[in-house]
């Protein structure tokens, strides 16, 4: 985990500057995970993994008996069904994503690198709710999209138990247009 | 697969598929994204300055999720993904997986985290890099992959 004081960039705005290091909890509300979302997600990549087509396959200690879904998906149970950005009282999981876009008047923004640890097995039925953590900002630079800076988010995923279910490292790309500046 | 079948070195064999508008807007819609730059043409091209849709990163993992899950079967934990996307994703693509084992770290009960280091490329070109890790069962292990403690296995990952 980075240090906050070495990732605070002086070019930044004050406010965002105040967000690094700061933690958001993502308030969705209860948004169970569902067989058919994962069915829709296995269908999308071809993918026919036994493992998720029967409940209590794992077999072990966590095994709840209920059907368990891909790992990957771990962080998409706490995005919003409509793709509706909610209040930021509700707070999503790319809270800090969209707060900087808005922030540093960078419209667009794509992922360059993206890391997840999956501790647990999530299983149909499960609410998982997540932490974010904004690590650092970059200084501005320009490549072939247009202008932007790159930012690092952490966020940690938990199901309602409390219980840590996986870890994601993420860096964003925000920018904007060569014209657009 | 078995921890005992796997060593250093081996390749994962190659999985060839050609990339469609479907598999990138299911693969979107499927995981809640609808950043319009996954399944929107004008936008991309006339705005984002992408060229085309491109895939979104829960669908590139979940394709990388596939290719290591069909190599390592069902019993196989899936443990750890980590990808850096160089270039695009777009319909028309003709994408290829290739894979190849770079860490085998034994655990207890015959259990084993095996690492995979894995190419996604469209002919010359690499689109994205990953690593994966994956705990395989020991022919005779009496526990789940499952069981292991999922923070103490970091030091092992990728």
């Amino acid at each position: 985990m980075s240090n906050r004081s070495e990732k605070v960039i002086s070019d930044l705005p004050e406010e965002v500057q105040s967000w690094i290091g700061e933690t958001l909890t993502a308030k969705l509300g209860p948004l169970p995970v569902e067989a058919g979302m994962c069915v829709a997600f296995t269908s999308a990549t071809g993918d026919k993994n036994s493992a998720y087509f029967q409940a209590g396959s794992l077999a072990c200690d966590s095994d709840q008996g209920r059907r368990h879904v891909p790992p990957v998906m771990l962080p998409i149970w706490v995005r919003s069904l409509d793709g509706a950005r909610p209040s930021i009282e509700e707070q999503q999981a790319s809270e800090f994503h969209f707060r900087l876009k808005n922030a540093l008047g960078l419209p667009l923004g794509i992922v360059k690198e993206n890391a997840v640890y999956f501790y647990h097995p999530v299983e149909v039925g499960d609410v998982i709710s997540c932490q974010q953590q904004l690590i650092e900002v970059t200084k501005e630079r320009t490549n072939r999209l247009g202008i932007g800076r790159d930012w690092l988010i952490h966020i940690n995923y938990y199901r309602e138990d409390g219980t840590l279910m996986g870890m994601e490292s993420m860096r964003l790309f925000g920018y904007k247009k060569a014209e657009q500046s | 697969m078995f921890s005992e079948s796997v060593s250093l070195g081996d390749d994962l064999p190659v999985l060839q598929h050609k990339v469609t508008a479907k598999d990138v807007v299911s693969g979107a819609a499927a995981s809640r994204d609808w950043q319009p730059l996954h399944h929107d043409y004008p936008h991309a091209v006339e705005r984002a300055g992408t060229g085309n849709i491109i895939m979104n990163t829960s669908t590139q993992q979940g394709w990388v999720s596939r290719y290591a899950t069909d190599w390592a079967g069902p019993a196989a934990r899936f443990f750890a993904i980590s990808i850096k996307m160089k270039s695009s994703l777009c319909p028309g693509d003709e994408l290829s997986f290739s894979g190849k084992i770079n860490q085998v770290s034994a655990l207890a009960d015959g259990l084993a985290m095996v690492n995979l280091a894995i190419i996604m490329s469209v002919g010359d070109r690499v689109a994205t890099e990953a690593a994966v890790s994956v705990i395989l069962p020991g022919k005779n292990s009496r526990s789940s992959v499952w069981d292991c403690a999922g923070e103490s296995l970091r030091e092992h990952a990728l």
